[in-house]
């Protein structure tokens, strides 16, 4: 689809998220709670903090909940009955005033969902979630969306886009069907426009590397010893991974309560030891410099291979996160360079 | 800053260590732990008011392991953790060298365990004063109010285990949380496992919190666990006259029984 | 039609049709399905696998170890070891668990027409092969001489006793069982040696010959060597791996070796594709 380009007014959002309220879709944006800012439900636009560089966590639990049903069942005295998660209970659900590498991080998590087989329940939320973002007027130290082909005003996984261009009005780039679907139910909040250039009004981030060399120097780095080094002061927690709009990956429990139980998913994270690690004892990955290898190798270098996506959007917030600052695009750097 | 580097580079230098752990410039205005081999990586190590990290996390980790012997920056933080491990047998005398810092930034210089308990004794309580206020607050909830504050303040954890792979104190080569046969704490990160996991992680740090803090600011989403811990902290010193961090040898409060203890748990 | 399923985590519910005890805690259940629909529609091929599953306890991954020519049902041999596995031991016949699958690549026993084919393995890595193994006597008249070398680590440990005395008794397949040193009974009439030792001493000819490799990673380790002594060529041998696995279908990630997932590009690997791999399994 072509993009269609619209101004709305500031003084509109407030409007626009009543009515999508209204509707019955659930409106998610970034709030800040208790110093924190995260995604959460709103009703109106005084909640919605806009300020932020990025939420703690990414928006991936609007697709990717940390924990979630996969199916229950029943069991009897001498049967089970297994209950299917009911796809059409899934609700329709703004993401509203994240950033573009929130939206892009929807990229390479729908590629591991859905590419080869097809995970219904991460699939539907997906297309029952429609995605507005803002582009970004700050960035801080930690982000690097230019080195991995992003901006801070790319449209890529977006529905719309907006960005700000003056104290009252944002540019709003009309994007996907999706996008256009709510242009339509609210026309009257939108006005017509002409094309703009977004540079101005947009942060300025250096590229600091590209992601072809970075997977181009990978094939020959996999016995380095720069693993061991930069993995050094890496704990082996599951933070990096949680707090990332691109990891996928998740474990699989049971719970019983009397006779009723719940197979889940939650996040999982190929940082830690038991991730891999085989009922024997054996692990094929044992040491942590080899578990950072994989985060980086999964992204760079696996992913682009077998999906044609690279797994980080540069939103930094790993780095953020990381309880012993391990900087993700310093890392990078190190290895463009090797 | 000065006299910590000479210490450092001498050890070295005079290969009375194989390895430092301290502090080098991290990201933005960060400090990140960093570990020093040669005297003249030294150049890089730092130290200021940012430095509250509790590095002796990683005298258990493999990078320390390996090492014959090493020396470690040591904030008081820091230093009570070294005294608690060594209370329960996790590292040797003959291993370590302390290099003591106090909590104003003075360097104090090389610290055997007796000096370390001396040292770790004239140094304040790491809890914050905010904390203190919230552990009055939670402390004045009736019962019910107060479990449910619990059940609140944990629902958010991801269960990312950053807390736990920053504590010092949780060493295990096993934890708890990843045994399954049987499952005694539920994997997921819902409100009850939540609460489960955070429950059990205060018991097994019940009399051996040293109060630093770092679980707390490990954590991505901020989960107040820390002041869990130093509620029971409180309660361990007033129930069984027992300090975490303050001696080197075996003082478990919940392991051991006396004579004087008073028992009014039981009632 | 099959039982359309929701999500591609439903399993399809099984009877417990038949357990045999195989060795000490090991079992092979043979499990059939409870909706005869499901029977009709599913399908799968040699070398596949699934998670079977106790609702309360979790699910748990272990190749097919029946062979698709047998149709009705399938058939799993596990051993004892984790949480699933210890519970899945203490049912019965008549029991119904769940399967999700079938999942992964297959034994390409197409491409193996006309060939000889030599078995060997060791210990309970045995059930993989099991599949091919009839699968290929199924359908003998397709290959030439059919070789088995077996071993475990002691008589006790011999998976599948019924099923060895039964080749043995062919006269078209030449089977080999062994027993490591000190793990031989008085009665014991096979061979007394490692797989690898046994392999070299008996020396199957690589002309024209495919080779199988299932079993513990020393012996797999081992082996390989004195396959390529034999003049077998990488492309001409054939392993499977085993890795930590919770999906089977290549997205909760943990079962990477390099950038293939051994749950769905795996877990049948001829030794060549396993060279290009990194060595981290
Ligand atoms: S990089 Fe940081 S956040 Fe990630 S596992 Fe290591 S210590 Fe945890
Ligand atoms: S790896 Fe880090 S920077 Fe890249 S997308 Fe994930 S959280 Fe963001
Ligand atoms: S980086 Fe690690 S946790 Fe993230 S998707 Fe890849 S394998 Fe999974
Ligand atoms: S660091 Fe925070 S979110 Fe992570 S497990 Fe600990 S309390 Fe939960
Ligand atoms: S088992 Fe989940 S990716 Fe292979």
């Amino acid at each position: 689809m072509e993009i269609i380009n619209k101004l709305i007014d500031k003084s509109s959002l407030s409007a626009l998220i009543e009515r999508l309220n209204t509707s019955g879709k659930q409106v998610y944006a970034p709030v800040t709670k208790n110093g924190l800012c995260d995604f959460a439900k709103v009703e109106s636009v005084q909640e919605i903090d806009f300020d932020s560089i990025a939420t703690i966590q990414s928006a991936k639990s609007l697709v990717f909940p940390k924990v979630e049903k996969l199916l229950s069942y029943e069991k009897t005295y001498d049967d089970v009955i297994v209950k299917e998660v009911d796809l059409t209970k899934i609700p329709e659900v703004i993401a509203f005033a994240g950033r573009p590498c929130d939206a892009a991080g929807f990229i390479p998590l729908n590629a591991i969902f859905t590419s080869d087989s097809v995970d219904q329940i991460f699939k539907t939320r997906l297309d029952k979630l429609s995605i507005i973002s803002i582009s970004c007027k700050k960035a801080d130290d930690f982000c690097f969306c230019t080195s991995v082909n992003g901006s801070p005003s790319n449209t890529s996984g977006s529905d719309i886009l907006l960005t700000e261009i003056s104290e009252t009005t944002y540019y709003a780039e009309i994007i996907t069907e999706k996008g256009k679907a709510i242009l339509d139910a609210y026309a009257d909040l939108f006005k017509d426009s002409a094309v703009v250039d977004k540079t101005p009004f947009v942060a300025k981030i250096d590229k600091q590397f590209s992601t072809e060399i970075i997977n181009e120097k990978l094939k020959t780095l996999f016995e380095s010893d720069i693993w061991d080094h930069q993995a050094m002061r890496c704990v082996g927690c599951g933070a990096c991974a949680f707090v990332c709009p691109a990891c996928g990956c998740f474990d699989i429990q049971d719970e019983t309560k009397g006779k009723d139980g719940v197979r889940h998913r939650c996040w999982d994270s190929c940082g830690f030891k038991i991730f891999t690690m085989h009922t024997s004892g054996h692990n094929p990955r044992e040491k942590q410099a080899q578990r950072w290898r994989q985060r980086i190798f999964h992204k760079f270098s696996y992913q682009p291979e077998q999906q044609q996506e690279f797994g980080c959007v540069g939103c930094g917030r790993c780095s953020r996160a990381c309880p012993s600052d391990m900087n993700i695009a310093e890392h990078l750097k190190a290895i463009a360079v090797k | 800053m000065e006299e910590i580097k000479k210490i450092a580079k001498e050890l070295l230098a005079e290969n009375k260590v194989q390895l430092i752990v301290g502090f080098e410039k991290g990201s933005a205005n960060k400090v990140r732990p960093a570990f020093f081999t040669k005297p003249e990586e030294i150049d890089q190590l730092i130290y200021n008011e940012y430095c509250i990290h509790n590095i002796a996390l990683y005298l258990k980790k493999d990078i320390c392991q390996k090492a014959n012997n090493l020396a470690i920056i040591a904030n008081p933080n820091v230093v009570r953790s070294i005294l608690q491990l060594a209370s329960e047998n996790q590292i040797a005398e003959e291993k370590i060298k302390i290099i003591g810092i106090s909590f104003e930034g003075k360097c104090v210089g090389l610290l055997d365990f007796k000096a370390a308990e001396e040292f770790s004794k004239t140094q304040p309580k790491g809890i914050k004063p905010e904390d203190k206020a919230l552990i009055e607050k939670i402390q004045a909830m009736p019962l019910e109010e107060r479990f449910n504050y619990w059940v609140e303040a944990f629902s958010p954890c991801i269960k990312c285990y950053a807390c736990r792979a920053s504590c010092p104190m949780c060493y295990c080569g096993k934890c708890n949380v990843e045994t399954n046969n049987p499952q005694w704490i539920p994997v997921a990160p819902h409100k009850y496992g939540n609460l489960e996991w955070h429950m059990m992680r205060a018991m097994h740090l019940a009399g051996r919190c040293i109060n630093c803090g770092e679980c707390n600011r490990s954590c991505p989403v901020n989960i107040p666990l820390n002041i869990l811990s130093y509620m029971l902290s409180d309660f361990i010193l007033d129930e069984f006259d027992s300090e975490a961090g303050m001696n080197a040898v075996f003082t478990p409060a919940l392991s051991v029984y006396t004579s004087v203890d008073k028992e009014n748990f039981i009632k | 039609m099959n039982m359309e399923k929701n999500t591609i985590y439903s399993p399809y519910k099984m009877k417990i049709e038949k357990i045999t005890e195989e060795a000490p805690f090991v079992k092979t259940f043979r499990l059939k399905f409870i909706n005869d629909e499901d029977a009709e529609n599913f399908s799968f091929r040699t070398g596949q696998f699934g998670e079977y599953s106790i609702f309360g306890e979790g699910e748990t991954t272990f190749c097919i170890a029946s062979s698709p020519t047998r149709k009705g049902y399938i058939e799993c041999t596990f051993r004892q070891a984790g949480r699933v596995t210890k519970a899945l031991a203490n049912l019965d016949e008549g029991d119904i668990i769940g399967f999700r699958g079938p999942y992964g690549n297959i034994f390409p026993i197409d491409e193996w027409k006309g060939k000889n084919l030599v078995f060997i393995a060791g210990g309970i890595a045995l059930p993989p092969m099991r599949s091919v193994i009839w699968n290929c006597l199924d359908l003998r008249e397709n290959f030439k001489d059919i070789t088995i070398i077996y071993g475990a680590r002691s008589v006790a440990d011999l998976v599948y006793k019924n099923e060895l005395k039964e080749w043995e008794g062919r006269s078209d397949v030449n089977i080999v069982t062994t027993v490591d040193p000190g793990g031989e009974t008085p009665e014991w009439t096979g061979k007394i040696g490692f797989v690898p030792t046994v392999l070299s001493e008996i020396a199957p000819s690589s002309e024209n010959t495919i080779a199988i490799v299932c079993g513990p990673p020393i012996m797999i380790k081992f082996t390989f060597p004195v396959l390529e002594k034999l003049g077998f060529t990488d492309e001409n041998v054939y392993t499977t791996l085993e890795n930590r696995m919770k999906c089977g279908f290549g997205k909760c990630g943990r079962c990477n070796v390099g950038k293939v997932f051994v749950c769905k590009d795996g877990p049948v690997f001829s030794l060549k594709q396993l060279k290009e791999l990194p060595a981290e399994y």
